[in-house]
Formats: C-alpha cells, structure tokens, sequence
C-alpha cells in the first residue's frame, strides 16, 4: 500500500518510515502540512495518510479538514499525536480523522491500524466501481429509451407520411397511364399522315414512351417505399399463436424462390421435434424473407453462393440462423445495419432489417449480425417456444 | 364502354385524373368531392357507377357506400383508398361494394376492368327487364 508520511520530526519521520517499509509499504514523505496537501492533489496521491498533528506550515487538523473538503477521492487519515486529551481527539474526529495513532509509536498498533485502513479503502473501492457501473447502465439505459423514442416518434410520422404521399403518388401514376394511352392513339393518327409529318416527330416517338416508363418506375419505386413505412409503423395487428418454425421457413424458401432458383443452393438443418414456436407467423416469414432475400443480395454474382440456414431450440427459444457465404459484413457497418433507412443497395428502401428487428423485439426475442469465421455473414433470431407442444 | 359515371374523392387532382381516364375511355363522368355532395348529385341524377374514395371529409366514402345501398340498389360502388386496412376492406365487403382497390392505383386497368364489369351486370339486368316487359302476364 502507498502511504502518505507527514512529520516535520526528521528522526521520528525516519523511524517510521522505516516502520512502514518493513511492513512492506510504498512510503510518500512530507516534511510539512503544506507539502502534504500539494502531494495530496495529485491525481496519484496515496490513498492512506498517516498525519502528525502539530506541525508547521498547516498543522494536521488544517490537511484532515482540507481533504474532507475538497472533492478529493476518499482518504484513509491516521492522526498520530502525543496529545490523548478527549477534547483533542474529538476534535479530530469532527474534522474527519479515520483513527488515532498514539506516540510513541506501538509497530504493532501500527501494523493493525494500517490493516483497517486497507479493509476500509478495499470496500470504498468496490463501491466506487459499483457506482460507475451503476452510473454506466443508466448512461447506457437513457441512450437506449433515447433511441426507442426516436423510433416512436419515426414510426407515428411515417405513417402520416405514407398516407400524405399516397394521393399525389395516385395522381402522378394515374395521369402518366392516361398519357401513355393517349399517345397510343396519337402515334396510330401519326402512322397515317405522310412521311415528310412523320418524319418532324419521329424523335417523339422513340423519347415519349421511355420518358412515360420512366415515370412508372418513379411510381413503383415511391410506392414500395410507402408500403415499407406503413408496415414500419405497424398498421397491422399481430396475432400470436403457437406455430410451425420449419413450415414459417419453407414457406418463405417458397416465396424467394424466384429470387434464388438456380443461383444460390440452399441447405437447411432443422431440429429433429422441434418445439411450436409462438408468435405471428406472417410477421415471422416477413423477417424471414428480408433475411433470405437480403443474403441472396449479398451473394449476387457470385460463382458458389450458398445460403445455410439452421433451426434449433435452445433454453426456451428457438433459434434461426441464415447463414452466406457472401462478402460478410464490413465491421463498420455492423452498427447501423438496423437503422431505418439505412441501405447498401441501390434499390433498397432500408427499412427491411429495421422492420425485422421490431418485428423479432416485439416478439420478446432479439436479432443480431455477425461474420462467420470463415467467409460471409450469418443473421440470427430467437423467438420463444410455446408453452406447450412439440411439432 | 358507355356508362355513366360519379366519381368521388376530396383529392381535386385524383377525381380529374380519374374522370379523363373514363372520359377517353367513352364514358360520362360526373364529379363529387365528398359523400354528401355525391348523394345530392344522385338525387338529381342516374348513375350506372359510383367510384368512391374511403377517407373524405364531410361524409366518408363508407357511409355514402351504406346511402347508395340503401337508396340505390341499381348503383354499383367501387372503393378506391389510400387507408388499406381490414377494417376499411371489411366495411366495404359487408356493404357490399362490388371492390375495394387500394391507391396508388399503379395500374389503372384494374378499376377499369372493375367498372366494366359492373357497367355488363347493369346491361344483363336491363335487357332482363325489357325481356320482362314484353312478355304477357
């Protein structure tokens, strides 16, 4: 232990020093009070103080009293004084002296005295780090209610948003198929005049027709957008019951199929007697597809893509994992992979994962990401089991 | 196609919109910007199809669904909405509106397959009653 020493007696200060590094301390001297409270400042400081109490400068009453003050961590502060008078001693103990040590110096009152001091200093330790883990969660818990009300409020104002769009989306895609029809027939009124009339709008007839697609993919776009923030604010009401995991994911294999057909092999191992699940089954394929779909995404173009997914349950919940052998994910994206709106494709919406993730949290379970060890990513959600039954 | 028509939403771009699809498809089409004003016009007037938007001001597309039903059982309703939800589509499915298409109609064939098909059901119950009327008791 590191020991603060002040004495402005060079013999006794020698002596117990001596004292103190024969009982094996770290030991700090101070000829003075004033020398003690510099020392004491420093953000290395000892944290046990062994203080005379008569002593030029500031006395050892003034440096007790100092350090209680001051918002100094807490010290271990051992008064050591020829003067026993009650007064005096309660006097100290008023100014936060911790205990007394008597002069002449009893090497063993000592050794007991300083054991005191390092039970008291281990217990203040423990507290200390309690508290800055206490302080950390609730840091940690804010940020987190922070978050879900950011979301919220997200979710309350895309679903305004969805429905304000909708309209003028309605207007815009209606107006451009009755263009689209009108130019039909004008082009067929166009194939009956002369050439030399053709010929002033021919380069209509090519601009036309793409500039109205154009708009139409605008439409379809916008209009995938809309629907991805409705279900982002969950319009739709849920309906747990218990129900098949392997059924969920054949089902959504079924649905992707046109997405994967020949281009991605998919492997599956599912759980011999696996346990009902217990959820809405729907919302489950949801996840499932934008996870099939989104592994798909990462392995496109690539020579041997191959998707894995495994089912099994464990402690109460049943865990999916879908698994690539993409590029894997770049550490920096981990992060943000769920926020709404954040997409690494060109077409993406990016609200599928966070969808997913509001989907598997309102279940009670949670969805992570993480790379394999070998090549590519693996996504995994557990929902929990349903009470009863196995399937 | 001939058929007369009363469109009806709030959304002064949407009606018209919808009105010069119908109009260059042959039809006569009458506009309505809510369902009180729609149930003055069809005082007034005959209408072969109502196309109704659900969320209006004033009165609703499905309380003038429930009006026409009551009033006009020769009118057919076809809903059109922005406000996809169950509850909406049940409402329109027990008062029986011939369909319920939901906004942002990407493909306007099939509101107009929808009025064509009510348009031949009105020309099937027409020819029915002349056929009616020429025979003797």
């Amino acid at each position: 232990m590191k020991i603060l020493l002040a004495e402005d007696d060079r013999t006794t200060r020698l002596i117990i020093a001596a004292t103190l590094k024969k009982l094996g301390h770290e030991v700090v001297l101070a000829e003075n009070g004033t020398i003690a409270w510099e020392l004491l400042q420093k953000p290395d400081a000892p944290k046990t103080v062994i203080l005379d109490w008569m002593m030029p400068g500031l006395d050892g009453h003034e440096v007790c009293q100092r350090i209680r003050s001051a918002s100094l961590p807490y010290r271990y502060i051992l008064m050591q004084t020829s003067k026993d008078s009650k007064e005096d001693i309660e006097a100290g103990f008023a100014v936060g002296v911790d205990d007394y040590l008597v002069k002449p110096l009893d090497p063993e009152a000592l050794r007991h005295k300083l054991h005191v001091a390092e039970r008291v200093l281990q217990y203040e330790n423990k507290l200390e780090s309690y508290a800055t883990q206490m302080e950390n969660l609730a840091k940690e818990r804010a940020k987190q209610l922070i978050h879900a009300d950011r979301m919220a409020t997200l979710g309350m104002l895309s679903a305004g948003v969805a429905h304000e769009i909708n309209n003028p989306l309605t207007f815009i895609s209606g107006n451009a198929q009755i263009l689209d029809k009108a130019w039909k027939g004008f082009s067929l009124f166009m194939e009956k005049q002369s050439p030399d009339v053709q010929g002033q709008f021919s380069y209509l007839k090519d601009d036309i027709p793409q500039i109205l697609s154009g708009v139409q993919v605008g439409v379809g776009r916008i209009s995938k957008i809309v629907s991805g923030l409705k279900r982002f604010a969950k319009q739709e009401s849920v309906h747990q019951a218990p129900f098949v995991m392997s059924q969920a994911i054949h089902n959504s294999l079924e649905l992707c199929h046109s997405k994967l057909r020949n281009l991605v092999h998919v492997s599956e191992s599912i759980q011999e007697s696996l346990p009902l699940a217990f959820g809405d089954q729907q919302q489950i394929e949801q996840v499932l597809i934008n996870l099939i779909m989104n592994a798909a995404d990462a392995m496109h173009r690539q020579a041997s893509a191959h998707l894995h997914i495994q089912c099994i349950s464990k402690e109460k919940q049943i865990c999916v994992q879908i698994k690539d052998n993409g590029p894997g994910l770049p550490p920096k994206l981990l992060q943000s992979l769920v926020n709404p709106f954040f997409t690494t494709k060109d077409e993406g919406t990016g609200l599928g994962l966070s969808i997913s993730q509001s989907i598997i949290e309102e279940h009670g379970g949670t969805l992570r990401a993480f790379n394999n060890s070998d090549q590519g990513a693996t996504f995994e959600f557990q929902i929990p089991i349903a009470e009863s039954g196995i399937q | 196609m001939s058929g007369i028509l009363l469109i009806v939403d709030d959304e002064k771009e949407i009606r018209e919109m919808l009105a010069r699809n119908f109009r260059m498809l042959g039809y006569t089409t009458h506009l309505a910007e809510n369902g009180q004003t729609a149930l003055a016009f069809l005082e007034e007037n005959p209408v072969d199809v109502v196309i109704s938007d659900i969320m209006m001001p004033v009165m609703d597309g499905v309380s003038l669904l429930r009006e026409v039903r009551n009033q006009y059982p020769m009118t057919h309703v076809i809903m059109i909405t922005g406000y996809v939800s169950l509850d909406n589509a049940l409402a329109c499915m027990r008062l029986q509106a011939d369909t319920c298409i939901f906004k942002p109609l990407q493909d306007l064939s099939e509101l107009e397959n929808a009025v064509e098909d009510a348009i031949k059901q009105l020309l099937t119950w027409k020819r029915k009653f002349r056929e009616l009327q020429g025979m003797k008791p």
